[in-house]
C-alpha cells in the first residue's frame, strides 16, 4: 500500500501535464465560486436592500377629499392601520426630522443624524439593549455601526476610526438643544438611548435613528410654534406614511388603500427586475461553467486513461498483480480530485479574507453589500468530478482486467 | 543444460467460432538456461505470439507451458504476477521507461514489489545495475536525456534487477545505431553465459550472430534453425 501511494503521487506529482490540468480544473472551480458568490451575494443584498430596508416597504397615502377636522384624521389613521399587512401609519409631519445633537459631535462629525419615527411594531430588530419602554417616552434607537454625519457625501473621507461606539452609551440620556421659528424660545429634549439595530442588515444608513410618535410631534409644533391654525388640505397634514409588512405586500396594501380613496405612492422605489436578470444571467454562466467542466473532465479522463494505460500495462509486465493496479488507479484519481479541491479551497479562503479585508477599507465600510463565498456549486462540482472520476476507475479497471500481452 | 520453459503442444488460435486466426501450432520446444535464442519469421509469423505466452501474458489455446517444472495453467494470475516479477525480465525495443522516472527510479520500479530486501539493499542494487551498464554518471537522468543506448541499457538495468532466470526481449535493438546494437548484444550475451535464457524475437542478422540457438517460425510452428536444415 505504501508503495502504491508513493508511486501515484509521485507519478502525479511529476507530472506536468497533470499540473495544468489543477490550474485549469482550480480556475474553473474558482470561477464558479465567483460567479455563485456574486449570485448569492446579490440575491441576499436585494433581499436586505429591498425586501428588508422598510424604506421599500412604506407608502404615501394622501386622501383624496380633504378632511375637516383632526378626528377624521384620526379615524383615517385607524382605518389604515386596520388594513392586512400594514404595520402602521404615521403622519407626514412627524415623519422625519434632522438633528444635529452635540453629544454626539466629534472632531470629525458634525453630530447630525437622521431621526425617523417609529413604534415597537416598525422598529427594525434590535441587537442590542431593548425596544422603546414606552411609546410615549423619549427613547432613541441607533445603528451599531454609528456615523453621525451625512454619510451619503462623507463616504470617501470617513474611515472605521471615526465610528462612535454607542454600546457603552446604552441607557445614558442625551440632550438636544433647539429654538422656536416664531420667537426662538429654546426647548430641551432628553433622549434616552435604549437600543441599537443592526442597518447593514437593512441597508439602512449609518446615521439613521429612531424615536418615538411622541417625540417627533413635540420637536414639529415646538419647532413651528408660529402656526396659527393647521390647515388640513396641506398635504404634510392630511397624509400619511404607511408602514406595509413585507415588500411582496405593497402592491395590494397600494390597491386596499385606493380603494379607500387615496392616492398611493412609494416612499422609495427599487428596480428589483434589473436584479433578477443580474441573477438569471449568473445562474445560467455558472450551468454553462458546469457544463464546460464536465466536457473537459470527461476530456482530461480519456486523455489521462490513454497516457496512463502505457504505465499501468509496463506495470503489468513487470509483475505487478491487477489488484495492485486498481489501488494505484484508484488512488491516482484520488489523489488528483484532493489536489484540485485542495488548491481551489485554500484560494477560495484567501478570496475571501482578502475580499473581506478589502470591504473594510473605506469607502466600503459603508457599502452594506455583503460577500459570501458560496460553496453550495464546489460541493455539487465535487460530488460530478468524484462521479466522473468513480466511472472513469471502473472503466480503466476493466479495461485492466483485460489487458493481456498486447506487446508495448 | 537445465530446462527453464518447457512448451508441449502448444496451439494459439486468436477469434472465436467461424472467425478465427490459428497463429501457433503444436509448438513444442524447451529452452534452457545459459543459452541465447534468437526467433525469427516472417512478419505476422507469431513471434510476439509466442514472446507473450512465455511471458505469461496471455494463455495458449491449448497445450501445456512450465516454468521451473510448474505447470502454468493450474497456476492463479496472482501467482502468474509473481513468475513475471521475479522469473522474468522484459526488454522492448522502444525502452518504454517511465519518462517522469529517473533512470535509478526506473531500475527501482519492479523492485517496489520484492518483500524481502530492505530498502537500502534495493538501493545497492539498483545502483550495481546502473553501474555494471555504465551508467552510474547517468542515475539522477530522465529518459528524454539519455541516448537511444543509455535508455535500452537502463531497460535491461530495470529487467535484471530482480535477478530473473529469463530474458524476453522484442527486437531490443531495432531502435539503436549499429554500435549500440553491438553493446547490448554483448551484455545480453554476458548475461547468457552468466546463465540466464536469453530469448530475443529479432530479424537482425547481428543478434543472430550472438544467438546459440535460433529458432524460426515456420508454418505456424517453431524449429531450430540447424534442425530445419
Amino acid at each position: 500500500m505504501k508503495n502504491s501511494v508513493y508511486l501515484s503521487l509521485g507519478y502525479l506529482l511529476r507530472n506536468k501535464k497533470m499540473f495544468v490540468c489543477f490550474i485549469i480544473m482550480g480556475l474553473i472551480m474558482s470561477i464558479i465560486i465567483i460567479f455563485s458568490s456574486f449570485n448569492s451575494s446579490a440575491q441576499n443584498n436585494i433581499k436586505e436592500a429591498a425586501f428588508e430596508n422598510p424604506l421599500f416597504n412604506r407608502l404615501i397615502a394622501v386622501p383624496n377629499v380633504n378632511p375637516t377636522n383632526e378626528n377624521e384624521i384620526k379615524e383615517m389613521k385607524e382605518s389604515i392601520e386596520k388594513l392586512d399587512n400594514v404595520k402602521s401609519a404615521f403622519r407626514n409631519y412627524e415623519y422625519y426630522n434632522y438633528l444635529n445633537i452635540s453629544s454626539f459631535k466629534t472632531k470629525d462629525l458634525e453630530g447630525g443624524i437622521s431621526l425617523y419615527v417609529a413604534n415597537n411594531k416598525t422598529l427594525p430588530e434590535i441587537v442590542s439593549g431593548h425596544n422603546f419602554p414606552d411609546e410615549n417616552g423619549n427613547y432613541l434607537i441607533c445603528p451599531q455601526n454609528f456615523y453621525p454625519t451625512n454619510v451619503d457625501f462623507r463616504r470617501k473621507e470617513i474611515n472605521s476610526s471615526m465610528k462612535i461606539d454607542l454600546e457603552n452609551k446604552l441607557g445614558k440620556t442625551f440632550e438636544y438643544k433647539y429654538k422656536s421659528i416664531k420667537n426662538n424660545k429654546e426647548y430641551k429634549l432628553n433622549f434616552e438611548l435604549v437600543g441599537l439595530y443592526k442597518n447593514s442588515k437593512y441597508s439602512i444608513d449609518e446615521d439613521v435613528c429612531y424615536t418615538t410618535e411622541k417625540v417627533m410631534n413635540d420637536l414639529y409644533f415646538n419647532t413651528n410654534d408660529n402656526i396659527e391654525k393647521i390647515d388640513l388640505s396641506f398635504d404634510e397634514y392630511k397624509s400619511f406614511y404607511v408602514y406595509v409588512d413585507k415588500y411582496e405586500n405593497v402592491e395590494r396594501v397600494t390597491e386596499n388603500l385606493k380603494k379607500m380613496n387615496f392616492t398611493v405612492s412609494s416612499a422609495a422605489h427599487i428596480d428589483t427586475d434589473f436584479f433578477k436578470e443580474i441573477i438569471t444571467n449568473t445562474t445560467l454562466f455558472v450551468v454553462l461553467i458546469y457544463i464546460v467542466t464536465i466536457i473537459f473532465l470527461i476530456v482530461i479522463l480519456i486523455y489521462q486513461f490513454n497516457y496512463d494505460e502505457k504505465y499501468y500495462r509496463l506495470l503489468f509486465y513487470l509483475g505487478y498483480r491487477k489488484k495492485q493496479l486498481y489501488i494505484m488507479y484508484f488512488l491516482n484519481t484520488i489523489f488528483k480530485i484532493l489536489i484540485s479541491f485542495i488548491s481551489v479551497f485554500i484560494f477560495s479562503i484567501i478570496m475571501k479574507f482578502s475580499l473581506l479585508h478589502y470591504l473594510k477599507i473605506k469607502p466600503f465600510i459603508f457599502y452594506k453589500w455583503k460577500v459570501i463565498i458560496n460553496y453550495t456549486p464546489l460541493v455539487l462540482l465535487f460530488f460530478i468530478i468524484v462521479l466522473i472520476s468513480v466511472l472513469s476507475t471502473i472503466i480503466c479497471i476493466k479495461e485492466i482486467d483485460k489487458m493481456e500481452g498486447d506487446i508495448l | 543444460m537445465e530446462t527453464i520453459i518447457k512448451l508441449e503442444n502448444l496451439k494459439k488460435i486468436y477469434g472465436k467460432d467461424d472467425d478465427n486466426i490459428l497463429v501457433l501450432n503444436d509448438v513444442t520446444y524447451n529452452f534452457s538456461k545459459g543459452k541465447f535464442y534468437c526467433i525469427n519469421g516472417k512478419s505476422g509469423s507469431g513471434k510476439s505470439t509466442l514472446i507473450q505466452i512465455l511471458g505469461l501474458l496471455i494463455s495458449p489455446t491449448e497445450g501445456k507451458i512450465y516454468i521451473d517444472d510448474k505447470e502454468i495453467k493450474k497456476i492463479t494470475e496472482d501467482e502468474k504476477a509473481d513468475i513475471r516479477s521475479k522469473k522474468i525480465g522484459f526488454i522492448f525495443q522502444s525502452y518504454y521507461l517511465n519518462p517522469l522516472m529517473t533512470s535509478y527510479e526506473n531500475v527501482m520500479l519492479p523492485m517496489y514489489l520484492n518483500n524481502n530486501m530492505s530498502k537500502e539493499q534495493k538501493r545497492k542494487k539498483a545502483y550495481e545495475l546502473l553501474k555494471k551498464m555504465d551508467l552510474e554518471s547517468r542515475e539522477t537522468h530522465f529518459p528524454k536525456e539519455l541516448s537511444g543506448g543509455e535508455q535500452q541499457r537502463v531497460a535491461i538495468a530495470r529487467a535484471l534487477v530482480n535477478d530473473p532466470d529469463i530474458i524476453l526481449a522484442d527486437e531490443p535493438t531495432g531502435s539503436l545505431d549499429s554500435e549500440n546494437e553491438e553493446n547490448i548484444l554483448q551484455i545480453l550475451k554476458k548475461l547468457s553465459k552468466q546463465g540466464k535464457c536469453i530469448i530475443v524475437v529479432s530479424h537482425s542478422k547481428e543478434v543472430k550472430k550472438y544467438a546459440d540457438i535460433i529458432l524460426t517460425i515456420k508454418n505456424k510452428s517453431l524449429y531450430e534453425e540447424s534442425y530445419e536444415k
